[in-house]
Order: structure tokens, then sequence, then C-alpha cells
């Protein structure tokens, strides 16, 4: 089932087009990476997706209720940089979402406590760190039991223990509730999200299952890492790998041989083999990693056709 | 209904929090207190001045008229402007520093936001006005004889409705401006506009309080029926053009 159906959405600030027909469907019960780099048109996204602003054509559809309608779709949403009243403390700006919402009996205590602020529930929002505003940001977006939680950049901008707080809590999300996030930051959508798309000037360049996306891009790449005293024998052994049928490249690196493949399944029988008594530190098979191919498709590159 | 008492329950608890409503009580009750004292201290000042000079000023005996004078001058000129200063950031200030971003994504529609701002004001003012014209009231009583009641409460009702008016247009600045400095320009040449209307035409908004001062001090003078309506109808369309302006704005 999809949770969010987006079709042709555009959006023009003048003459620029931030978003240009923009067609995409996250199934329910995905965590879903949305990927650019900056000014790529992912904060215009998700304030088209929540009706804080209005697109120039298309529309965005959640749970089935097309958002500007009149009828307000199931979502929470947690913006870049979340601002909160001052004045307030985190339970008493809890209570008033909850009040907005006709919650009667919300829970808040709970809610403060899945994201680690129940200590600090009492304290004045004022106060607050900007990684305590991020988690009090996504328990107001948590607290009214949302079918689609809408994140805009969530870790961005915390510190690695700050982002790995939310990243868990997300992870926890998992198969829960749908999950629309959005960043920059590669390596943390590459470890929660299930289901990537990828935007660069206003078009969608990728959607796909994260797992999916990777092994299409996989490298046929082996790399040969060895200790500081077999270095000298790297050389003769890249050259007699060189000549193997299976291999179509090697480049000697220092300590680190990179090898280029044609059968990947002859490679793995082959290699290890044709490495006895040689002093390894590492062999590994590089797969293509997120940053790869995120890298090359927004430099217009197809990242299996990237040379090592 | 249920959605406008919890955001009026917020925009009351911002107000005490952020101290507004001492602010708005303790001068609106100070003026109150401070304008049959001005009246009855004024020329006894005068005279002892001109006795240091050996200059003899005649005065006629200050009465509870010119407290009432004293009051209207008071609570029109500095109450207007607090109304205004209170007022002109609302809006913009919740755009400009995100808040609005978190906030309306949740089920609070925009005119419900502006609706239950404009009537947390009007109580804040409501209850200053009250305090204050109690405390001229009981001062003139005290210090003069007693304005007729059923002038006094027309006149203090008069200037209330004065006030909402310039709040409300303050309110439409707020939603019209695009930042806090565009606003409070917006909301001054709203209060200029209207200020000089009232020295020009009677059916101008200004013109009520001088309905109102004419009846709190016994005088006989036209009825502003007219300043009545335009100052009523100004106010509705000044709540209801906040509303549709943010309405159709979009959020950043």
């Amino acid at each position: 089932m999809t949770a969010i159906e987006i079709r042709g959405l555009t959006k023009h600030f003048g003459p620029v087009k931030a978003l240009d027909g923009i067609d995409l469907d996250v199934p329910s019960g995905a965590i879903f990476g949305f990927l650019g780099p900056n000014g790529a048109g992912k904060t215009t996204m998700l304030r088209l997706m929540t009706g804080l602003a209005r697109p120039t054509a298309g529309t965005v559809r959640i749970d089935g209720i097309e958002v500007g309608s009149g009828q307000r779709p199931p979502i929470g949403y947690l913006p870049d940089t979340p601002m909160f009243y001052g004045w307030m403390n985190a339970r008493e700006f809890l209570r008033y979402i909850a009040d907005l919402h006709g919650m009667t009996d919300p829970p808040i205590d709970a809610t403060l406590e899945r994201v680690g602020l129940l200590d600090a529930a009492k304290k004045r929002v004022g106060g607050y760190s900007r990684g305590m505003k991020q988690r009090l940001g996504l328990a107001q977006a948590l607290l009214p039991q949302p079918s689609v939680l809408l994140l805009d950049e969530p870790v961005s901008a915390l510190d690695p223990a700050g982002r790995k707080a939310i990243l868990d809590i997300l992870n926890d999300l998992r198969d829960s509730l749908t999950v629309f996030f959005s960043t920059h930051i590669l390596g943390d959508a590459e470890r929660v999200c299930d289901e990537i798309g990828i935007i660069d000037h206003g078009h969608l360049v990728m959607q796909a299952p994260r797992d999916a996306l990777l092994a299409r891009y996989a490298r046929p790449i082996f790399e040969v890492d060895v200790l500081p005293e077999a270095v000298p024998q790297l050389a003769g052994l890249a050259e007699q790998l060189g000549a193997q049928p299976w291999v179509t490249r090697t480049d000697l690196d220092g300590a680190r041989l990179r090898l280029r493949v044609r059968d990947v399944d002859e490679a793995r029988r082959e290699l290890l083999p044709a490495l006895t008594g040689l002093a390894l530190l590492r062999v590994e098979m590089v797969g293509a990693t997120l940053e790869d191919i995120f890298l090359s498709l927004t430099n217009g590159q197809d990242p299996a056709e990237k040379d090592i | 209904m249920r959605v406008f008492r919890v955001q009026l329950r917020k925009e009351l608890l911002e107000l005490w929090r952020t101290r507004k409503v001492l602010i708005v009580v303790v001068v609106l009750v100070a003026f109150g207190l401070m304008s049959p004292l001005f009246a009855k201290l004024t020329p006894e000042l005068l005279k002892s001045m001109g006795d240091q000079q050996n200059i003899q000023i005649i005065i006629t005996e200050p009465t509870t008229k010119d407290a009432t004078d004293q009051f209207v001058k008071n609570t029109t000129q500095f109450g207007l402007l607090l109304g205004v200063l209170m007022s002109f950031g609302t809006i913009v200030g919740e755009r400009e520093r995100g808040q609005a971003t978190l906030i309306f994504p949740h089920p609070l529609p925009r005119e419900t936001f502006v609706l239950a701002k404009f009537a947390a004001l009007a109580i804040l003012f409501g209850l200053g006005l009250l305090l204050g014209a109690l405390a001229d009231f009981l001062y003139t009583v005290l210090l003069f004889e007693a304005p007729p009641i059923g002038g006094f409460v027309a006149l203090v009702a008069f200037i209330y409705l004065w006030l909402l008016c310039l709040i409300a247009l303050s309110l439409l600045a707020s939603a019209l401006g695009r930042s806090m400095t565009s606003a409070g320009g917006l909301a001054f040449a709203f209060l200029l506009v209207v200020l000089v209307a009232s020295s020009l035409t009677r059916y101008a908004p200004g013109k009520i309080t001088d309905w109102g001062h004419t009846l709190a001090v016994g005088a006989n003078g036209p009825a502003q029926w007219g300043a009545l309506i335009i100052t009523l109808a100004l106010t509705a369309l000044a709540v209801g053009g906040s509303a549709y302006a943010l309405r159709k704005q979009e959020i950043d």
C-alpha cells in the first residue's frame, strides 16, 4: 500500500524551478530517505507535503488524503530547525499540541521518555540545547500518533551522540509508521532507510529500495591490504593477477592492491588461494556506498560505469 | 470552538509569562491614578510657581471634568501606543521566528490563530482599561466629585472600542508584514491614517472617544453613531483581513 503518492509536483519561485514535475510513491511502513545536495529542493518538497506552501502544479496525497484539500492528512512534521515558545516547558508544549488534536489522554510522559527528555520535562524550552530541541521536535511530531512522519534534515546539525539518539528512535519506528526524511548525510540514510530517493536541481533522479540500489550499483572490485613487510611481494602479485582472465585491471597503491574483475564468482574462488603466504591485513569486495551513488548521480554519471 | 479555546489559553498564558499583562495593567492603572491627581495638582503647582515669582496667576478650581479630560487624554494617547506596540509583532513574530512552521502542520486553522490572538489582546486591554478606569474613578471620587456613572461607563467602553480597532489594524499589519520592521512600519502608518482621519471627519473611529467624553462630563454634544459603526466595521474588517492574509500566505 502507498502511504505517500506524489504526482507531477512542481513549484516555481518566479523564474526558479525549485521542483519540476516530481512523481514519487512511498510504500506504507517504509523509512524513506530523501537525499539531495543543499538547494536541491528537499525542504520545498516537505513544505508542500505539510501544506505550509502550495504547489504551482501537481498533487500530494498522504494516506489517500490530498494535501491542501481542506482535510488534514495524518502527518507529524519536524522542520529542520524547530522553534518553540521559549516560555513553555516541554510538558506544557506537548499538552498544547495534544489539545490542538483533541487528544483526551495523550501519552505525554511516554513520548518524552521515548525521546529522552522526561528528566527535562519541567525545564523551559528556551534553555534547551539544539539536540534537546530536535528531540522535542520529534516528540511533538510523534505525539498525535501520525501514520506518516515527515522530517526535514532531522540530524544534520547534531553532534554524533545526538544523531545516534535520533536515528535510534527512527530505527525503533520501523514498521509502525511511514517515515519520510530528508538529509544530505548519506551514512545516516544508508543506516536507517529502506527506500531511497535522490533529488537534484528539482528533479527526482532515482528512487529504489536501498538494498536494490546498492546491489544495482555494486562494483566488481576487490581490495587487498597487506602489512608493510609484505608490500614488496604485492607488486609481483599484482602482475601475476593482472594476467588472469577474470581480472580486467589492477591498481597498486602502497600496501593496497585493487582488482577490477570480469567475473565476481570466479574471483571469489580464485583470489584467496592466490594470496596464500601473504601477510594479509584485509581482503574485501568493495560494494558501492550510497555516497558513491549519490555523488555520481548528482554529477550526471552512472555509478555502475564509474572507474576505480 | 475547542481549538479556539486551546489557542486562546496559549495566547493568554504567553501574555502572562512574558509579563505583558503586568506591563499593560501597570501602565493603564498608573495613568488611571495619575489623571485625577494631575488635574488636582497642576493648578496648585502653577499657583505656587506664581507665588514664588510674585506673579498672581488666576486659575479656576479644578473639577471632575478636568480629571476626566486628563483620563481621556492619557488613555487614548498612551493606551493606543501600548496597543500598537503589543500587537504589531504578534503574527509576523511567530512567522519570523519559525514557530508558525512548527504549529501550522497541526490542526490549527489560521483563522483561529488570528482570532485567538485578537481575543487575547482584547481581554488583556479590557482588563487593563477596566482596572485603570476603576483607579481613575475612585481617585476622582476621592479628590473631586463622582462623574456621572453612565457617562463614565460609556466613555470607557468607547475608549475600549477605539483601542480594539487599533489593535485589529496592528494585527492586520502583522499579518501583511514580511518582517517585524515592515509590520511595525505598516502598523504606525495605519495609526497615522486613522488619527489624521479623526481630525478630518466626524465618521472616523477616533471620534467615538469625543462622544464618550461628552457623555462622561455630562455635556451636550452630538451622538457619533456613524463613527461607532465605522469603528466596529473597521475592527471586523481588519481581523477578517488578517485571517485572510495569513491563510493566503506560504509559511517558510
